[in-house]
């Protein structure tokens, strides 16, 4: 017998609200994933204050709102001490912070209305044991599938494909409103008299005409541009980026993405981009010092030499985020391609923006953030209730590093919600840690080096 | 007793060893200990090849948790009691020297540990003690065909005897790949000095390992007229210590006799030592040819330890002593090329830790 699964009805009573809150505020795994629904985990709740002047030195490298085309092209963001401390410092929460605020409206607002830029994250899922620069690129273009760039782009391009009085008739809504999403609507045009097909048709012929390879012009044009990387794969999918044995999609990864991609972008009114690489280890950790050298002088070609549309137009500017670790190994390879030249693959570096350890007062500024974001009670904002004032600074003292502040402070609050506190002072902090203290994996061969 | 074991190769595994037996539960069982043991050289072992760029581990190191708790035993660091290994209260001293970082009391305790235990290392620290160097030829595979190229090689060790020895050794060369050649004229010159003790090459390169990281050796890359050698020689002595840095050591052996020797332990935090090792960089910086104003740190490593007889880590603590100075009369720089585990970059652990093999005078 069938049985049915229920829907969830409404939102139930929040099991936080003692505590003013609408959930719980913390993630319970402080690792950022920019493409998670949740606003704990895809890094949306963010505590601009604590890294300022890491905000400004990441502008004033490559936003340059007056002088874009003179942007830094290659910029890589550190976190401050070693391979453990390094991480989760918050190198891919300011990553998304970036994201957000330029793709919210290509930068209209960030380069005050002058003209369009876009940000393509790049993240590997898993480590990348092979084909290294091509996977890069695909994962780029999976990116690019989902930020909506190409929708927003399709949507101009036709706009422009219109006579001046189609275009007015097909934005207006009947309240008298400009509404761009009716270029994308394909009944809403044909109601209006335009043949879809011999739309499309003009816009790849502009595209082609723009240097885009007239196959994926007409993919673009339609729409269907996730489609048509889809069918250079037999499974039919985008992602994993590599499959044994099949290797199509990535044997033209960088072509799509380093040429006909920024022929297209550039198209629809796009003055710039920039690509943000990443958690680089995943994919220099499985390299031979062969591998690492292939790479960077692929990664160089089609950033940095001419042969690209990329680089004939200066089109993207790459962050990569790494640490010391990964930066060793690539060091040498980074030399060989020549890119130590065009930025010094080191954290003191002019190109180089390090994200510090938080103080005791920035440390509270994100838990603060994260509190806010969830408060039931506006007039509460700003505060640290529930914590109380000893609560907070018992917290602070356990770790300033944000992933284990945050991850402390979920402890915290799932402890005072099991035993119904409401105010969580330094005997509840110091109970929730000493309760939850975590199986440690020891490192015995940490500096070990001085000994001999 | 004898070393057999190729894997040891370096006593920081042994560190790993008293850490990890100190730092698991009391109830953890013997396999839990050996392969926690592994597990951790490995990843030392990793984390080192990486921070100095050189390759990757090619070993598991699977097996080297069990040997390095026997020679733990051996050293009476540790004991085996009811399926697991505890630390005796040796171990435990050793231990606290190494954690709270009283390392050149360390260093002298795992040096008579080795020296007091293992007969064929203590062979081998006496013969270099008594003959002063051993030259090992590095075969070029271009210069193979060349008339006389295997005497040539011989001579630093055999002399007189050089020509009729290559004579017989083409005959059972030919073919051979020049690694193999390598190992055969090697095998043939350890036969030479060590006529008391049977080694291998293997064996022997592994206890070199072993005696650098004690800083018993050096092995330095040294050219006589285009042939190029593995130079090896102690920075120790038996006797006439010509720098007051030395300290007596005396062994005492299970046999009831003792082996003395004087241990090169230079203390680069003194000024006077650091104003010495700048001197011996001047010296090398005049004899050295130098690439855009900038020397070969490796190749200057093997000159001043050469000059001063002072161990190759010693050279480096120096450096960054003499680094730290303000204003510093150093500048060093990073080449890409030419990193290898015999021509280590310097290490440097500031706020983030650098890599440098150029070197030069400010």
């Amino acid at each position: 017998m069938v049985v049915l699964p229920k829907r969830s009805i409404g939102v139930s009573k929040s099991l936080y609200s003692p505590l003013g809150l609408k959930d719980l505020p913390f993630p319970t795994e402080p690792v950022v994933d920019p493409y998670n629904n949740d606003p704990r985990r895809n890094g949306a709740i963010y505590a601009e204050s604590p890294v300022k002047r890491e905000i400004e030195k990441f502008e004033q490298l490559l936003i340059r709102p007056n002088d874009f085309p003179n942007r830094v092209r290659l910029s890589y963001l550190w976190s401050k001490g070693d391979r453990e401390s390094g991480r989760g410092m918050g190198k891919t929460a300011l990553l998304r912070y970036f994201r957000q605020r330029i793709n919210r409206d290509w930068g209209q607002t960030e380069f005050n209305g002058q003209f369009s830029a876009v940000v393509v994250y790049v993240a590997f899922p898993s480590q990348v044991d092979r084909r290294y620069m091509e996977q890069l690129a695909w994962s780029a273009l999976v990116d690019i599938c989902k930020n909506g760039v190409l929708n927003d782009s399709r949507a101009v391009l036709r706009l422009e494909a219109l006579t001046p009085e189609q275009g007015d008739l097909v934005l207006q809504c009947p309240d008298g409103s400009h509404n761009p999403d009716n270029l994308l609507d394909d009944s809403i045009l044909q109601a209006h008299g335009i043949e879809i097909t011999a739309l499309d048709k003009r816009v790849a012929e502009r595209l082609t005409s723009e240097g885009v390879q007239p196959q994926v012009s007409l993919s673009l044009a339609q729409g269907q541009f996730r489609e048509y990387l889809c069918s250079l794969r037999k499974d039919g999918n985008l992602e994993p980026f590599y499959i044994p044995r099949h290797t199509k999609n990535l044997d033209y990864s960088r072509t799509l993405l380093f040429n006909d991609i920024v022929h297209y972008l550039r198209a629809a009114g796009f003055a710039g981009g920039y690509l943000f690489i990443d958690d680089i280890e995943n994919l220099v950790d499985q390299m031979t010092r062969k591998d690492r050298i292939e790479f960077a002088k692929e990664f160089c070609l089609c950033t940095m030499r001419p042969g690209y549309a990329n680089t004939a137009y200066n089109f993207f500017s790459c962050v990569l985020t790494t640490h010391q670790q990964a930066s060793i190994g690539l060091a040498q390879a980074w030399g060989e391609a020549g890119l130590s030249t065009i930025a010094r693959l080191d954290p003191n570096s002019p190109n180089s923006v390090e994200l510090p350890l938080p103080s005791e007062d920035q440390a509270r500024e994100i838990i603060i953030a994260h509190l806010d974001y969830h408060r039931t009670n506006e007039l509460d904002k700003g505060t640290v209730k529930p914590f109380t004032e000893d609560g907070i600074s018992a917290l602070l003292k356990r770790s300033q590093h944000p992933r284990d502040l945050l991850s402390n402070a979920a402890k915290v609050i799932l402890h005072a919600i099991d035993k119904k506190i409401t105010d969580v002072d330094k005997t509840v902090v110091n109970e929730a840690m000493d309760n939850s203290a975590p199986p440690s994996i020891p490192d015995f061969s940490e500096g070990i080096d001085g000994a001999l | 007793m004898k070393i057999t074991s190729y894997n040891i190769t370096d006593v920081s595994y042994h560190y790993i060893g008293l850490r990890v037996l100190a730092g698991l539960s009391s109830t953890a069982r013997r396999e839990e200990q050996t392969s926690a043991i592994s597990r951790n050289v490995l990843k030392y072992v990793s984390d080192k090849a990486l921070r100095l760029m050189l390759p990757e581990p090619k070993g598991t190191f699977e097996t080297i948790g069990e040997k390095v708790c026997q020679e733990l035993v051996h050293f009476q660091f540790a004991r085996s009691i009811k399926g697991s290994y505890q630390l005796t209260d040796t171990g435990k001293h050793v231990l606290s020297l190494l954690n709270e970082g009283n390392y050149v009391e360390l260093r002298r305790t795992m040096v008579t540990a080795h020296l007091q235990v293992y007969d064929n290392l203590r062979s081998i620290v006496q013969k270099y003690l008594d003959i002063g160097c051993i030259w090992l030829p590095i075969v070029e595979a271009g210069h193979l065909s060349m008339d006389g190229y295997i005497q040539w090689l011989l001579e630093p060790t055999f002399n007189g005897e050089a020509s009729t020895l290559a004579s017989a050794v083409l005959k059972n060369i030919q073919g051979k790949s020049p690694k193999k050649v390598e190992d055969a004229l090697r095998e043939i010159i350890l036969r030479k000095v060590f006529s008391d003790i049977s080694i291998s090459v293997p064996l022997f390169h592994a206890l070199c390992d072993r005696l650098v990281s004690l800083r018993l050796l050096n092995v330095m890359r040294a050219n006589i007229q285009g042939r190029e050698f593995a130079k090896s020689y102690s920075p120790c002595v038996a006797a006439s210590p010509p720098h007051e840095w030395y300290i007596p050591l005396n062994v005492s052996l299970a046999s009831g006799g003792t082996f003395m020797l004087y241990f090169c332990e230079p203390n680069m935090a003194d000024k006077a030592t650091q104003a010495e090792l700048v001197s011996a960089l001047d010296k090398a910086f005049s004899e050295l040819p130098s690439k855009a104003g900038y020397y070969d740190l490796p190749e200057v490593r093997d000159f001043v330890c050469a000059h001063l007889r002072i161990p190759d880590a010693a050279f480096d603590e120096g450096i960054n002593y003499l680094l730290d100075q303000k204003p510093s009369v150093l500048t060093v720089g990073l080449h890409y090329e030419g990193i290898s585990g015999r021509r280590k970059p310097l290490s440097r652990s500031r706020e983030t830790s650098q890599l440098y093999n150029l070197v030069r005078r400010v």
